[in-house]
Formats: structure tokens, sequence, C-alpha cells
């Protein structure tokens, strides 16, 4: 990746870190159960990211989507 | 167990708007602007896209105009039934370094790898595969960061 150039995107589920809605958590369970996956908060996305040299630059959502694109950049 | 979860995610996401539609990602804004000027330039690389062809769907959104290859990186027995019909598909391993480099691909990652990679965290240590990939990621940015462009 190149700074100033390259962006890495991330379409996925986002589980607020707050008040978060019984369908995306139950999500999580289901990938639990499946793969022993886990979804993100957006606060373990952002100390994720940033904890390997990213910036995130903006996250957008879709009112007829369930994930968000997450769009980071080298810091 | 991939392909049921594969099945999964593509039952999950349909009748859903793609990311780069009207109302949700700006894609001409955030990539495709200052993005590749030509196709020898790599403008997506689509880490763990799996059989959705969500690739082959945006290369005709974008229309002719907009320059620049569309890679899928996925399993060797993904890459050989895909139709790479306006993408190619390369074989990918997110254990390795990112072999797309120098050109400056955005990468764009899938559900289908981060929950990949969120299994192998809960079961190894939190976020230490992530953290593979983002290295090699950041480590191919680091011996081209003298070339950068605006």
């Amino acid at each position: 990746m190149k700074t100033g150039y390259s962006k890495l995107l991330i379409k996925e589920l986002l589980i607020p870190d707050r008040n978060a809605p019984w369908a995306l958590t139950s999500l999580d369970v289901n990938v639990m159960q499946s793969l022993s996956g886990q979804e993100r908060t957006e606060s373990q996305f952002r100390n994720l990211l940033e904890s390997v040299g990213f910036k995130i630059e903006g996250m957008w959502s879709h009112s007829n989507a369930i994930d968000v694109v997450i769009e980071a950049s080298l810091a | 167990m991939g392909q049921r979860f594969g099945g999964m995610i593509q039952m999950y996401n349909a009748g859903k708007p793609f990311f780069w539609e009207d109302g949700w990602y700006p894609i001409k804004e955030r990539l495709i602007e200052g993005g590749p000027e030509s196709d020898e330039d790599v403008l997506l690389v689509d880490i763990g896209g799996g059989d959705a062809g969500d690739l082959g769907i945006l290369r005709k959104a974008l229309g002719p105009d907009v320059k620049g290859r569309l890679i899928l990186q996925e399993l060797k027995h993904i890459v050989d039934r895909a139709d790479q019909d306006g993408y190619e598909a390369q074989v990918g391993d997110w254990y390795q370094e990112q072999p797309v480099k120098g050109t400056a691909p955005n990468h764009f990652i899938t559900p289908q790898l981060l929950t990949r990679l969120s299994s192998q965290a809960r079961v190894l240590t939190c976020s230490n595969t992530f953290f593979t990939t983002i290295a090699a990621m950041t480590s191919a940015a680091a011996s081209s960061r003298t070339s950068f462009r605006p």
C-alpha cells in the first residue's frame, strides 16, 4: 500500500458500542457457533486498525444494508 | 463449513444494495478520482470475495471510462471456477505478503475474510492473524513509500 494513495476498505458488520440491536448480536453468536468467530464493535475496529498503523477515514452505511464500509489509510 | 458459510453470506446479501451504489459508499469521489490512469494499474483487490462475483458486477457498473484492474484473491478451488468476466482471479494466501504492490491498489476485505481472521483470533490470541495480514501490507508500503502519488 502507498501512503496517500492506497486505501483499505472493510465491508463488515459493525456492532455499536452501546445499545446493540439483537439482530446484530445474534450474528455474533452465529459466527461463534459456526466458525469460532466473532463480530467486532466500532471500538474494536478502531483499536485494531490503529494498532497496526491505520487511520480510519470514514464509515458509510446504507439504510437497506446491514454492513458498513470502513475506509482506512496508512497513518 | 466454508461452503456453507459462503452460502449463508450470499443469502444474507441477496437483495441488498452493492456498496458502490448511490447512497452508500461514494466510490467515485473516494476511489476513482485520483485513481488509476491506465488499465495497467490496479483499482481494487478483493481479498476473500468468494463466489459472489461482485467484481464482475462492479466492472459493469463502473463502465468503460474507469481505468484499472479488478483482482479477486481467493483459494485455488474458487479461482479455478471464477468466470473472470471483467476481473482477474488469482490465488491468494493472507498468511503471505500481499503480492499486488507498487501500483498501489485499493484493498477491499469482505466479511468472509474478516470472519475467518476473527475465527483464528479467538482460537489463537486476539487479532494476531489480522495483524499479520496488515503487517504484510504495510511492509509492502514501506518499500514503495518513496514514490507515492498525490
